[in-house]
């Protein structure tokens, strides 16, 4: 029964390769197992220990130029799911005409075995978090710390056989205040993350939005802390990198190469580099993953191919075939974004927004964003700010980075230090 | 005592996308999945795999702990099946693509660069029993399709609409679709033109779509009672005076829309809900374990999958009232009138919520002027229903609404409105 907890796969693939190669021109299946094991805080206490594997694989033909694609976790219906496939490539007019050969890049410090047996950590962790908010006198009302183990594996009719296995730490907890509540998160690919500071900081936010005030109405220079930057740069900007988007229409950048775009900041998609969140020896169809720069000192340089879209352009693809879920079909994609602006130590007055509210409404097809900012605080006169509007354009916004913090930490796809705008237009 | 249950889920799902004129990314996909539950010592272990149940329990237990959860442990049993007035496994394929093609001609006009049309059918099947002899089941339809288009005249803007609900093929295989093509070519237009927001407190008329995201957003998440457990939530409360006699709102997982349920995901029958009633808050959204201590109903319980259950809101509603159209836009005298919504998101520990609506108008002296673009809208629960009026003409709209990372099939409903809230935008 111990098995049953392993980072193991359960489905046997041959047969599945034997009906694909005799029926299709061309195939790929992406098997993935993965275990989660988390426990949830509420209100103080470690509500549960939950422990979840799921399997899946998710199947992609070609026929007659055709690309079908069906996904199952049911170990008894796999041919079942190639037949689908191959019945949807009928009428598809996905066009591929084979499947990358792919390749590995070299990425170290993605999978630690002390995370796929993390129970007893799970509960430590809980502890930690609970105890660090309540020595706050803060309420941590909700939270939940996660280990998780990912193996995945790519076979495809171009000859590929690749696999990896990769480990994920997160941790989030929301903290309540009389009226004031804030949350903050952290994560790695280990046991390792401040689970303290994390903690610390979401106390401290839920306080000062507890006494938040009013803000007046006007133009100041905004500091946005790693998550804030993220929230906004994953809704607002990133989408605009997507070949696809581009050669769809729905990216502002597109003819825009070599152009000044933003200020003096770099955006750089490595999906390569070790022990970042995103990074992986190859991309969800098996192309190996690489470091592409987008944005140098504020110029475009380029955009993101999966595998498709980079032979439609006929560039070489840039190692971002992603699959959002295990079950969907690969496109384009950031891996992690490196974002790099002339580092300070610190900065004096500025609003400085810890995290923003509806960051998912933002239009990113203009880059158009109006944001509730909770909480914020006001350095110079150390004034918790309860909630602010923020309006504007994301593309307008980078025009206005003045700097940066010397500390990186990594957001979901976003590595950055916290960024200064100048000028920009609050609402109260 | 111990206490365990056992959720089956096999769900099944076909989609096809209409990008461009091109027929992207069909996908067909065959989901089966498992979740065992077990309470003891006042603590859940939960473990979630395809294993045997004996198994399943085993590896539950484990992961138990100490705690103090107590569960109500209503028995409910029975089966359940939607019918489907035209049953999707009966139309062809190549039908469903010809569908999708024919409306996208409603898209064509110059200004529009990007179109994008997605049909969705997916059917769950669901089986739950537990140790005090609980057995349900059910099969649910859902149905629907998105249409998306983008608009370039010097900016890039954008229009969505969906129309997705329980049931079958009959669903889209009427005019409605073709209707909500052409309102987004014509909408779009206008859109390029469309004048920035002006922003700060003022009376907001709001169309059926964004009023039924106003009230999922603004009040219904403070509604769900697991906020409250967790001393997460501004209404500590029910019997409290929120809104005007004429206000009434209802979660309904029975109401035959996008977030029908007949049971929940704790096996517990579902039940319409009265949130507000005479505009006095009355009950909470609960699961088995907050309807025991907070002393209500369960059957509000829902997962994306066989994740763990969450408390969810199903079709929750704003009820007609007695205002024209007309009324309203008299009584807003200067303001604007908000249609249709990209989202929104609510902390219901602070009351804070802000939404975004998909286009505007400006009001000046109660008639309709010129149309706005990227508005939003934000308030707080526990202010903004105070004053609400409420129009004629239910309307619903159907979402998917995220909490912990789960999302599940909703739809929010609403006449026209008038709020007084914040509005800004870009």
């Amino acid at each position: 029964m111990a098995g049953l907890n392993e980072l193991e796969f359960q489905i046997d693939l041959e047969p599945a390769v034997k009906f694909l190669e005799f029926n299709s021109d061309s195939w790929e299946i992406f098997h993935e197992v993965e275990v989660k094991k988390a426990v949830r805080i509420e209100k103080g206490r470690i509500k549960h220990l939950i422990v979840e594997k799921e399997e899946g694989v998710a199947i992609r033909v070609i026929i007659d130029g055709r690309v079908g694609f069906s996904f199952t976790t049911d170990p008894d219906a796999l041919i079942e799911t190639c037949e689908r496939a191959m019945k949807i490539s009928r009428i598809s007019e996905e066009k591929l005409d084979d499947f990358p050969e792919g390749g590995l890049s070299k990425v170290n410090s993605i999978y630690h075995r002390k995370v796929v047996e993390a129970e007893e950590w799970l509960k430590e962790a809980g502890k930690t978090v609970i105890s660090t908010v309540l020595e706050k006198g803060v309420n941590p009302a909700e939270g939940v710390i996660e280990a998780s183990g990912t193996k995945k594996k790519i076979l495809n009719s171009a000859g590929a056989e690749l696999e990896s296995k990769e480990t994920f730490v997160s941790a989030f907890i929301e903290c309540v205040h009389g009226e004031g509540a804030a949350y903050d998160l952290a994560s790695s690919r280990n046991v390792d993350i401040d689970l303290e500071r994390m903690a610390e900081n979401a106390s401290t936010f839920a306080i000062h939005s507890s006494k938040g005030g009013k803000i007046e109405a006007g133009r100041y220079d905004i500091v946005l802390s790693p998550l804030a930057v993220h929230q906004l740069l994953f809704h607002a900007l990133y989408p605009a990198f997507s070949i696809e988007n581009v050669m769809k229409g729905r990216s502002p950048l597109a003819n825009r190469l070599n152009e000044e775009v933003f200020g003096e900041i770099s955006l750089i998609d490595d999906g390569r580099q070790d022990g970042l969140f995103m990074s992986s020896p190859f991309d969800d169809e098996g192309s190996p993953t690489q470091k592409t720069v987008l944005v140098e000192s504020g110029i475009l340089k380029n955009f993101l191919k999966d595998w498709k879209w980079s032979k439609e352009v006929s560039a070489d693809p840039t190692g971002n075939g992603i699959r959002q879920e295990r079950n969907s079909y690969p496109i384009t994609l950031p891996t992690n974004i490196l974002v790099q602006v002339q580092a300070q130590e610190d900065y004096e007055k500025a609003l400085y927004i810890h995290s923003f509210t509806g960051a998912h409404t933002s239009n990113h097809v203009s880059g158009d964003f109006s944001l509730e900012c909770a909480p914020a605080i006001l350095t110079n006169e150390d004034k918790p700010i309860k909630t602010a509007m923020l309006y504007g354009n994301v593309y307008d916004l980078l025009k206005k980075v003045e700097f940066g913090g010397k500390e990186k930490i990594q957001v979901e796809n976003t590595y950055t230090p916290w960024l200064k705008f100048l000028g920009v237009e609050v609402k109260g | 005592m111990s206490f365990h249950d056992i959720r089956y889920l096999k769900t099944r799902s076909f989609s096809l996308n209409l990008e461009n004129g091109s027929l992207e990314k069909p996908k067909y996909e065959n989901y089966a999945g498992k979740s065992f539950r077990v309470l003891k010592n006042g603590s859940w272990g939960v473990y979630n795999g395809l294993v045997d149940d004996r198994v399943g329990l085993e590896l539950a237990e484990r992961n138990v702990m100490e705690g103090d959860v107590e569960i109500d442990q209503s028995v409910d049993s029975g089966h359940y099946e939607f019918r489907q007035r035209i049953n999707v496994d009966t139309i062809d394929v190549e039908e469903k693509v010809k569908l999708l093609k024919e409306i996208e001609k409603e898209l064509k006009a110059d200004y529009i660069v990007s179109t994008r049309i997605s049909y969705i059918e997916y059917i769950r099947e669901f089986r739950y029993t537990n140790s005090s002899g609980a057995e349900v089941s059910y099969k649910v339809p859902r149905t629907g399709i998105a249409i998306q288009a983008v608009a370039k005249d010097g900016t890039l803007q954008f229009l969505s609409k969906r129309l997705f609900r329980a049931g079958g093929f009959e669903i889209v295989s009427g005019d409605e679709p073709f209707e909500m093509a052409a309102e987004i070519t014509s909408k779009l237009k206008e859109l390029l033109h469309a004048l920035s927001p002006p922003s700060g407190k003022m009376p907001v008329l709001m169309d059926p779509s964004l009023g039924g995201v106003f009230i999922h957003e603004a009040f219904g998440h403070a509604v769900e009672a697991d906020h409250l457990l967790r001393g997460a939530s501004v209404l500590k409360q029910t019997g409290i005076k929120v809104g005007p006699e004429e206000l009434f709102v209802y979660d309904d997982p029975l109401r035959e829309e996008f977030g029908f349920f007949p049971f929940d995901d704790e096996g517990v029958k579902a039940r319409k809900k009265v949130v507000i009633e005479r505009g006095v808050f009355k009950e909470f959204l609960h699961s088995r374990e907050t309807a025991k201590k907070l002393n209500g109903v369960p059957g509000n319980s829902r997962s994306q999958g066989v994740t763990e259950p969450l408390i969810r809101m199903s079709n929750t509603y704003i009820d007609e009232g007695d205002y024209e159209f007309d009324e309203l836009l008299e009584s807003v005298g200067n303001g604007v009138y908000l249609v249709g919504t990209r989202g929104g998101e609510t902390n219901p520990a602070t009351g804070y919520f802000h939404f975004s609506a998909q286009y505007g108008y400006l009001i000046i002296k109660g008639e309709v002027g010129k149309m706005i673009k990227d508005v939003s809208l934000s308030g707080h629960t526990l202010e903004i229903l105070k004053d609400i009026k409420i129009g004629k003409g239910l309307k619903f709209d159907p979402g998917f609404c995220g909490k912990a990372g789960q999302l599940v099939p909703v739809s929010d409903g609403a006449p026209p409105t008038v709020v007084r809230a914040f509005v800004g935008g870009a």
